[in-house]
């Protein structure tokens, strides 16, 4: 008989969040599923391999009090509030199956009244409108299966946080898609959150025919990979090491530079636009990269531009 | 059926290595990257770089899952593919030609399997 567990958490924080979830993927054994339910308070998760920079408004994000954090699963970034209830699936190679770990989701909401189906995305959708986002970690035996399920998150925020496209330079990072959402309780107006996480349970239990019992947590071991998650070197990878940032808009599209300076030579630099121009802010890196900024020329192009922004301070954010 | 060439050697992870001029050159088998699906990113090591026979070297994020990659020797990363950094789908059309890193100082390896062994083991997960 497979054992199954729960876990919840009562913190709202991201990376301590993520963190248990780690927590949980390293302890998980043999013949064992947890199902681990937790929300965060205002924060923009990002996939494994993209750039938070093109992604997030970083800095809109932090004036309002948000958080930004980098997940070990992959896919596009997506956007937490309270409004949002996270599940993890977690267990070995073994036992690990997409397709009966979402049929426990879409039985809790059919137990609700709810009717929802999987998309082509590994979504799920009610008529369409995606209201759950997954994505999946394979390590080499242990696996997690984790998600948003939207109950009431707030959907202009997504607007405010979330670049649509400012990804164009680091065309090698992994692109978000964004998709029309909906929330539960659009669809069930007298939903809750103590509803959902009961009926996920007792779908969670029907489904692996068991009773589920409250994991135990070693919350030093978790406070120690919240270090981990917090940290800006994982959050934002080597170019949270850049010093300079500027950003400004131009006809031909918004310009976000990040750059370092050693005397008046630069020494490092990463631009973001969502130019047209696919090549250019991988031209102009090269280009600029090495130079002295006293040196050089503003011409009346593209070019020119990003000079104009190195060069003048009221571009600085 | 996957193509598993008779003059590889396998991991049961799923790893192809094969002896080059001194380097062990290492990639993703048939089995992997058809079960990764459309690869979408390559995360590789630096040269210079340790690895450990049987710990994760890279990871590869496919449409959604990422997957670790696991090294079948013990050594020290000489060369990595940057070609497959920009174009991580040439790992889905030519996982043999599409290699990842080739090691050397190679001190030990993981139990690596001939073809009809590896064979076996897909078959067995299929």
């Amino acid at each position: 008989m497979i054992k199954l567990y729960t876990a919840a958490s009562d913190r709202f924080d991201v990376y301590y969040n993520q963190a248990l979830e780690k927590y949980l993927l390293d302890q998980v054994k043999d013949d064992e599923v947890i199902l681990y339910l937790w929300r965060n308070d205002r924060t923009v998760v990002i996939g494994k391999n993209q750039d938070a920079y093109s992604e997030c408004k970083t800095e809109t994000l932090s004036a309002d009090g948000g958080f930004l954090a980098r997940r070990i699963s992959g896919g596009g970034a997506v956007y937490h509030d309270k409004g949002n209830l996270n599940f993890t699936f977690i267990c070995k190679r073994d036992l690990f199956d997409i397709s009966r770990q979402d049929q426990i989701i879409l039985n809790a909401l059919d137990h609700l009244g709810i009717h929802a189906e999987k998309n082509g995305r590994n979504d799920l959708v009610i008529e369409g409108r995606k209201f759950s986002g997954h994505a999946y970690y394979r390590g080499k035996e242990n696996c997690f299966h984790h998600g948003t399920i939207m109950l009431e998150v707030d959907e202009e925020a997504l607007e405010r946080y979330l670049y649509v496209s400012l990804a164009k330079l680091h065309s090698k990072a992994v692109k978000s898609v964004r998709s029309r959402v909906i929330n539960l309780k659009q669809v069930k107006e007298d939903l809750n959150l103590d509803m959902l996480q009961k009926a996920l349970i007792a779908s969670f239990e029907e489904m692996y025919q068991n009773k589920a019992e409250a994991c135990p947590v070693d919350e030093a071991a978790v406070m120690k990979e919240r270090d981990f998650f917090s940290s800006e070197e994982w959050i934002y990878g080597p170019s949270v090491n850049l010093k300079f940032r500027k950003e400004a808009r131009f006809d031909w599209g918004t310009v976000r530079i990040l750059y370092d300076l050693e005397d008046d030579r630069i020494s490092d630099l990463k631009i973001y636009t969502d130019a047209m121009d696919h090549d250019l802010a991988k031209d102009l890196e090269e280009k600029l990269i090495g130079t002295k900024l006293s040196e050089l020329m503003l011409s009346d192009d593209e070019t020119g531009d990003v000079i104009r922004i190195l060069k003048e301070e009221e571009y600085e954010i | 059926m996957f193509k598993n060439p008779e003059e590889l050697k396998y991991t049961k992870t799923h790893e192809w290595v094969k002896e080059e001029d001194g380097l062990y050159v290492v990639g993703l088998t048939d089995f992997a990257q058809d079960a990764l699906g459309d690869i979408v990113f390559v995360n590789l090591p630096s040269v210079g770089d340790p690895v450990t026979a049987g710990e994760a070297f890279s990871d590869v994020e496919s449409v959604k899952a990422v997957s670790d990659v696991f090294s079948p020797v013990t050594g020290v990363v000489a060369e990595v593919n940057e070609a497959i950094v920009d174009d991580p789908a040439s790992v889905n059309s030519d996982c043999y030609g599409s290699w990842l890193i080739k090691v050397a100082d190679v001190t030990g390896t993981e139990e690596l399997l001939d073809a009809k062994a590896y064979e076996e083991v897909c078959a067995n997960e299929a």
